[in-house]
């Protein structure tokens, strides 16, 4: 369903080209959850941010070919891209807290995606606040009414995050990219975290490019990993391979 | 929300309670006798004294404090010295006046400000932005009353577009009035523009790096969906303290600009009326002055609240 080959980015630093990813390819199928594992600085949310296009500063270049269902991504104008922002794509970020805007409710922030696109999915206020709260429910926000008409700064992390992950699913995007989004929760919610998203993947079947510094979240995740390091891929394969018998002696540091 | 106007509003009556204690202290303290100023040196002792308890000098301290303190919420200063007439009627036309270019020259500031400020952080880099810069830097470094002279030289003196020194009252032609007026408030609002739009383009451009700022824009947004859905609710509120800030400065820059476009405004009294020690009228209007910046403080919090959820809701 995607597929990245080749992609390069390199920044322009006091002229000087400095390469944050160099080469990257894999690919995600459908209803797959691929797992990117690398330590800071490896490129992999550098990687996650070009997919989802939110890589537009103009001291930077990209090369390479993001291809998701054979929409060529890199290459594509602004205003397309827009279109597949948050509508097949959708993006969960590592800090809830900063990731929402403070002066707005939780609800409206659910239903964005659809606010945006309202003339094209012709539903009116009452039918996006009904399917943003079936959203939030779904994913495990019980009191989604209450949790609507809050703040952000309001209700607790791990709620926050699944407020999160309800927005990036509200329009049933055939990818849900989450750049490290147990990072700056609780270890008891994290796992809830790592179970919503397992079951949602069960459920909705949508692919899950799920980027992470910590292994064992990635083991309890995902199918398919690949290991990055100074933005190259070090190792990919099925996540039983990586674990069981790790070919390269970097992904063997990670492990142990 | 009403919770919080109510603690306000209480909070400011103690304040205004306290300011006014400290300025009648102030004015207790100042070296002078205002009977002796009007009675000159050689005064009969009987003269001073039936002079003295005319006027009410001859009572304690906190006697007449309570009595200018009472005056505060009806209104009633007393008598000037100097003029022989109630102090709430010889102020009113002047406050009057304050009030009308305080309230010009910041309606001048928010509405050439706020969408200028947003249209040059929209299009960063760009001509409009350059041309903008460059007019800020010049505009924040002349003060207000060289900008009175030079509008005064220019629209009243070659273009003739006002009389200068021409004051209308606004009891006999009020749009005369407040033709008038309009060029002070130029004066006046023009180097706060440059700040105000440098304050809200550098908080426009802060807020859209931000975190909340990205996820917006992976859900899909364009530039303008961001600036008004997201980013502007969050940039403007620096802008609203300085507005207010500003506000408060306004009374005090009138003062000079009311003598370089000779308006018989709150500033000639005030120094007159020091001059003089006509100290019901002095402590009247330095409390007018402080209850202004005060309300202005009031106002500007909640305006912040109505916006900013943190701040309505931490108590």
């Amino acid at each position: 369903m995607l597929t990245v080959k080749d992609l390069r980015i390199e920044f322009f630093d006091h002229e000087l080209p400095e390469v944050a990813v160099k080469d990257v390819d894999f690919t995600i199928e459908d209803s797959e959850i691929l797992g990117i594992v690398g330590e800071s600085g490896s490129g992999k949310s550098m990687t996650a941010m070009a997919i989802a296009g939110l890589l537009n500063r103009k001291d930077l270049t990209k090369s390479g070919v993001i291809d998701l269902d054979g929409i060529d991504l890199l290459n594509l104008p602004r205003t397309k891209l827009r279109e597949i922002q948050g509508n097949d794509i959708g993006f969960v970020f590592q800090d809830p807290l900063n990731s929402m805007n403070p002066v707005l409710k939780v609800g409206p922030q659910v239903e964005e995606a659809m606010r945006i696109r309202k003339k094209t999915l012709g539903l009116s206020k009452e039918e996006m606040k009904a399917i943003a709260i079936e959203n939030m429910k779904s994913v495990g926000l019980d009191d989604a009414e209450r949790i609507y008409d809050a703040y952000p700064h309001q209700i607790s992390g791990g709620q926050r995050q699944r407020a999160m992950i309800a927005a990036a699913l509200v329009l049933k995007p055939k990818l849900l990219i989450c750049d490290e989004p147990t990072t700056a929760l609780d270890v008891t919610v994290q796992k809830k975290i790592i179970d919503l998203l397992k079951k949602l993947n069960r459920e909705t079947h949508c692919s899950i490019l799920f980027i992470s510094h910590d292994l064992s979240v990635i083991r309890a995740l995902c199918d398919k990993v690949v290991v990055m390091k100074d933005g190259l891929v070090v190792e990919e394969g099925s996540s039983k391979e990586i674990f069981s018998n790790p070919k390269e002696e970097y992904t063997r540091q990670l492990i142990f | 929300m009403g919770k919080y106007i109510i603690k306000k509003l209480i909070l400011l009556i103690i304040t205004l309670i306290v300011t006014s204690f400290i300025i009648f202290l102030i004015f207790e303290l100042v070296p002078g006798d205002p009977v002796l100023d009007k009675l000159g040196t050689r005064a009969t002792p009987e003269k001073i004294e039936s002079l003295r308890s005319q006027w009410g000098l001859d009572r304690p301290f906190f006697v007449r404090y309570f009595s200018f303190l009472k005056g505060i919420f009806t209104l009633n200063f007393g008598m000037s010295y100097t003029y022989g007439m109630s102090v709430t009627a010889l102020l009113r036309e002047k406050i009057v006046i304050n009030l009308v270019l305080s309230v010009m020259a910041l309606s001048v500031v928010i509405f050439v400000s706020v969408p200028l400020g947003i249209y040059v952080a929209k299009h960063t880099g760009g001509f409009a932005d350059k041309v903008v810069s460059f007019l800020n830097q010049t505009a924040m470094s002349v003060p207000s009353f060289v900008l009175g002279l030079l509008i005064t030289f220019i629209f009243g003196m070659v273009l003739k577009w006002f009389r200068p020194g021409g004051y209308i009252s606004y009891k006999s032609d009020l749009s005369g009035f407040l033709y008038f007026l309009i060029f002070p408030a130029v004066a006046l609002a023009v180097p706060k523009i440059a700040m105000c739009i440098r304050l809200l383009k550098g908080n426009i451009l802060e807020e859209a790096l931000k975190d909340y700022s990205m996820t917006a824009y992976a859900r899909g947004n364009n530039t303008t969906g961001l600036l008004y859905r997201h980013v502007l609710k969050n940039a403007i509120m620096p802008t609203i303290t300085f507005v207010g800030m500003v506000a408060a400065d306004m009374i005090c820059s009138g003062i000079v600009i009311e003598q370089v476009f000779s308006i018989p405004g709150l500033g000639q009294m005030l120094i007159s009326s020091i001059s003089t020690r006509d100290y019901p009228v002095v402590e009247a209007l330095v409390l007018m002055i402080a209850l202004f910046i005060m309300v202005i403080s009031f106002a500007t919090d909640i305006i912040h609240a109505i916006i900013d959820p943190r701040v309505r809701l931490q108590n």
